[in-house]
């Protein structure tokens, strides 16, 4: 049986922010993997919304998330910034923001990797998120994640 | 007693974000839930349910006798419980589309 091997970190850097690191071992060579990120529909089959832009260095990129509500299609939201490093079996990085800065993070204002490794019969992927802002630093800039959790407070009596 | 619980605090339990990736993008009864989550009671996976729908995490509509439950992605929040449970989800994808892809291209070297 295929074992799931899956590490999360949250951790703070020297600079204030924030880094979150997660892994998983897949049973596909590290061409295979590739094959999915280097290729604009496969990478939208894989992040689940639909693709704008080319798959380049230096190219804009934005994912754009699509919701049903009943039987309308609707967009739910748009992310991205623009393709930072592309090296062909082995990283796939770009910076990430919303289009809607209410909602947390400023556009292309932090970056994401998606890295490979060869691992046994099969490759390591994982996906590393840094240069998130703290609590207090996202409520200084657009109140939006602070505000979230107020939000979502829920209190109730015993 | 007035007893607060915020998202963090909520998305801090395992089997919580579990539920929570389950139904990430599609809706899934308590009972299919429950099967996920088979090392734990059904009582305990609804007083998970019971929780994560509270936090505002989750949203339940009843279909017949069940309870149908699926993500209030829009609602998530803050930072870390969401880009945990939202990359979380994207390995798993990931995994599922790369194997079934090698899987294919191993067939196809074989049939030449």
């Amino acid at each position: 049986m295929n074992k799931i091997v899956s590490i999360k970190e949250f951790q703070k850097t020297e600079k204030g922010t924030f880094t979150i690191e997660m892994s998983r071992f897949i049973e596909a060579s590290p061409t295979t993997i590739w094959q999915i990120f280097s290729n604009k529909a496969t990478l939208a089959e894989f992040m689940e919304c639909e693709i704008e832009g080319d798959l380049e260095i230096g190219a804009a990129i934005k994912f754009i998330w699509r919701e049903f509500e009943g039987d309308k299609d609707k967009c739910s939201g748009i992310n991205g910034g623009h393709i930072v490093n592309m090296i062909p079996g082995t990283l796939l990085s770009f910076t990430w923001g919303d289009e809607n800065p209410a909602r947390g993070l400023p556009w292309g204002s932090t970056l994401v990797e998606f890295k490979i490794e060869a691992e046994r019969n099969g490759s390591r992927v994982t996906i590393i998120h840094y240069d998130l802002p703290s609590e207090e630093e996202a409520h200084n800039h657009t109140g939006g994640w602070t505000m979230f959790l107020e939000k979502n407070t829920v209190s109730w009596t015993n | 007693m007035i007893r607060m619980m915020n998202e963090l605090t909520i998305m801090g339990e395992p089997r919580r974000q579990r539920i929570l990736n389950l139904v990430w993008d599609r809706e899934l009864s308590a009972g299919e839930i429950a099967n996920d989550l088979s090392d734990i009671s059904f009582g305990a996976v609804s007083q998970h349910l019971g929780i994560l729908v509270e936090g505002g995490l989750i949203s339940v509509r009843r279909e017949g006798r069940s309870r149908i439950y699926r993500a209030n992605r829009g609602e998530m929040g803050p930072l870390e419980a969401y880009l945990t449970a939202f990359w979380d989800r994207k390995l798993d994808r990931l995994k599922e589309q790369a194997e079934k892809l090698e899987k294919k291209k191993k067939m196809e070297k074989k049939d030449e």
